[in-house]
């Protein structure tokens, strides 16, 4: 203690260093990075000039916004059919969510890596999965292959369903916790007794309520979701692709050329990330008026 | 905007100054040493090889017979990574990056990978005249001592030969179309029923279209030519834009790979698979995924041949083991055991005639394989690959006009 007085540093200065570090710089280094490799500075073999043809290649074309916009719609579509979800088990089920089995099962699918979870959406999901199976045992359809496409579909179905089947259990665990923090049930007891219907409850104070406090996290997971790579690599159509797939597709490849434009895409998409996170922080950040 | 620019060029030039030369490699060189040095240098080892490992069949002949055969006989570890495509990527980074031992030893490559391989200088050689077994390479067959059209000059070892094979399920295709416009119509009569992945083996059956579709076999050969590319080139995607509505998901999407095509056949969601392995099929009927009525045959216009090969990686840490480990993946043993159409069914790259006995006599009794046309058919209907960039290009054009990509 007498050491920090000394040389007046704050105490928690060296941590509060390295979680910048971890948070800021890595992000920073990655953009460096991105940004190096771009234009051919890490490349090999050496150049003796940087090259800007993968930043030519990523403006003159409209593959990189067409591939953030299906990533952005696919996220949008996902995070809304969740959190609709998870509201609605959370309305209908209320404390029961806490009991000794739901309490635990809940957790199970987040345990689940994206992998396992796409495998299983696929063999569930096919054209010859067990739901097509399933429909042909029953006769809704006349061939397994006449049930609906929802893998490697251009649509995006199977990756938006398993996604929001990896997602819904998390915001259905944060619901819950968040309305038993805010004292929801007495708030609605409170309301109740002035006259409010538990549907006005809900739509009035519960979901304003516990939308307004888990706003920064379902941020957070949609910019997670919006850089989901396992689950639309396996079940994903050729095209369009998602935003990851699409760059590591053009970084990972044999065909060497494609590094600049996959480097770039890359760098594109941190600075898109990272402007999304300033406004979010500053809106954040901004007083109440 | 001036302190902006300045400042970004700053740190890319910072970024750069960062990059260095590899350092030089420590590690044994086994060039000039005899046979018994390097054995003994290998002995221990843990060799790592980066390979494709998307097929059940060749997963297990590396696991249950190489492996075990390596460590019982050299005692070198051989550890699998699996890749898929990214070899030329993962070595460009470890180079850039000035890594002094690569994490990979081995590499299992095919032509537009070792042309990429060649343009980075990552590959170490050359090496094969060096391996005891080289004497029985059948170097005298044009598509083993060229790959894509480039001379192998020593920097990768043969290690199986193949062609293009279509599958299809006779149970479902009465007639087996032989050409292309007849695979045409029938796709055309057969909505939803074919398709072909975007990876390696549907590039090799596009590949096998585009000089099919023509009227000269030759018509890819030699250097890389951009006008005999687009006219190729032109007639394929002529050829697949008339059959795309009627591919599966009418033509908006792909298999990944030919993992995923086969298992569309095999739940027969696909009247057609293909496999740039001719001994595959009956390899995967005794296994069960496919059905006995499975049969495999070329397009009468040709289809792709060519062998695959196995490279050491410039900076491997364990060169000496990584021959041993290729050396013994060419000996008689080892081919025999790939070509059994039960194991791996793959062509060997030996002259079988030059062998010492017992080997011809077994090669000759090796069974027949009963869902493929036997080798010596297949041959003259083979195509030779053409150079590294058509598959480069084509893959870019491919994914430029069909893909949106």
């Amino acid at each position: 203690m007498r050491a920090f007085s000394a040389n007046k540093v704050p105490p928690g200065t060296a941590w509060l260093t390295l979680l910048l570090l971890v948070c800021g710089g890595s992000v920073a280094l990655a953009l460096g990075l991105a940004l190096a490799h771009s234009v051919g500075a890490l490349s090999w073999p050496p150049v003796s000039t940087l090259d800007g043809s993968g930043w030519r290649a990523l403006f003159a074309g409209p593959q990189f916004w067409q591939t953030l916009g299906y990533s952005m719609g696919l996220t949008t579509i996902t995070v809304l059919l969740a959190l609709s979800i998870a509201l609605a088990l959370v309305i209908a089920l209320g404390a029961r969510l806490r009991g000794p089995l739901l309490g635990r099962v809940l957790f199970l699918p987040l345990a689940v890596p994206g992998v396992v979870a796409a495998l299983m959406a696929a063999s569930l999901l096919g054209d010859s999965g067990y739901l097509s199976r399933l429909a042909f045992s029953l006769d809704w359809v006349t061939t397994p292959a006449e049930f609906p496409t929802l893998i490697f579909d251009a649509s995006g179905r199977g990756i938006v369903l398993t996604h929001v089947a990896m997602v819904t259990p998390f915001f259905v665990v944060l619901f819950d916790r968040l309305a038993e923090q805010t004292r929801l049930p007495l708030l609605f007891q409170q309301a109740q007794a002035l006259g409010a219907t538990p549907g006005h409850c809900w739509r009035r104070i519960g979901m304003p309520l516990l939308l307004t406090q888990a706003r920064a996290v379902i941020a957070v997971y949609s910019l997670a979701l919006l850089g989901a790579y396992d689950v639309p690599l396996l079940i994903g159509a050729a095209q369009p692709t998602m935003i990851a797939v699409t760059i590591q597709r053009a970084i990972g490849g044999y065909d060497l050329a494609q590094r600049p434009l996959g480097y770039a895409m890359a760098s594109l998409y941190l600075i898109v990330i990272v402007l999304a996170w300033v406004v979010l922080a500053w809106r954040r950040a901004r007083p109440a008026p | 905007m001036t302190k902006l620019r300045r400042s970004l060029l700053l740190v890319l030039m910072s970024l750069a100054a960062c990059q260095r030369a590899p350092a030089p490699s420590t590690q044994f060189d086994p060039r000039g040493q005899t046979w018994a040095a390097i054995e003994q240098a290998a002995r221990g080892a843990e060799v790592y090889l980066a390979m494709w490992a998307g097929d059940a069949a060749i997963n297990g002949y590396m696991t249950e017979f190489v492996a075990p055969r390596l460590r019982a006989r050299y005692g070198i570890v051989l550890h699998i990574v699996p890749t898929h495509g990214d070899i030329p990527a993962l070595l460009a980074n470890e180079l850039a990056a000035g890594v002094a031992n690569s994490k990979v030893d081995l590499v299992w490559i095919n032509g537009e990978t070792f042309y990429q391989l060649r343009q980075l200088a990552a590959l170490y050689g050359p090496f094969t005249s060096a391996l005891p077994n080289d004497v029985y390479v059948d170097w005298r067959n044009p598509r083993i001592a060229a790959d894509f059209q480039q001379a192998v000059d020593g920097f990768e070892a043969p290690w199986g030969n193949v062609q293009l094979l279509l599958i299809a399920d006779s149970a479902r295709v009465a007639q087996r179309p032989q050409h292309p416009a007849a695979l045409a119509q029938w796709i055309l009569a057969h909505p939803g029923r074919f398709t072909f992945d975007t990876a390696f083996t549907g590039l090799s059956f596009l590949k096998s279209l585009m000089i099919g579709l023509g009227d000269d076999r030759r018509a890819l050969a030699g250097p890389f030519d951009e006008t005999r590319y687009r006219q190729a080139r032109e007639r394929l995607f002529a050829w697949l834009a008339r059959v795309r509505p009627a591919l599966w998901r009418k033509g908006e999407t792909f298999p990944r790979d030919v993992a995923q095509l086969h298992q569309l056949f095999a739940n027969g969601e696909l009247d057609f698979t293909m496999s740039m392995n001719d001994g595959e099929v009956d390899n995967k009927i005794a296994n069960g995924l496919f059905p006995a009525s499975a049969t495999a045959y070329a397009l009468a216009s040709g289809t792709i041949a060519n062998s695959h090969y196995l490279g050491i990686v410039a900076r491997a840490p364990h060169k000496a083991a990584a021959m041993v480990v290729i050396n013994e993946l060419q000996s008689p043993a080892a081919q025999y055991e790939k070509q059994l159409p039960t194991v791996w069914g793959d062509g060997t790259v030996l002259d079988v005639a030059r062998l010492p006995p017992p080997w011809p006599a077994r090669f000759a009794a090796i069974a027949a394989r009963s869902h493929a046309p036997p080798r010596q058919q297949l041959t003259k209907l083979a195509l030779d690959e053409p150079s590294a960039e058509v598959m480069i290009r084509l893959e870019r054009d491919f994914r430029a006009r069909f893909l949106g990509q």
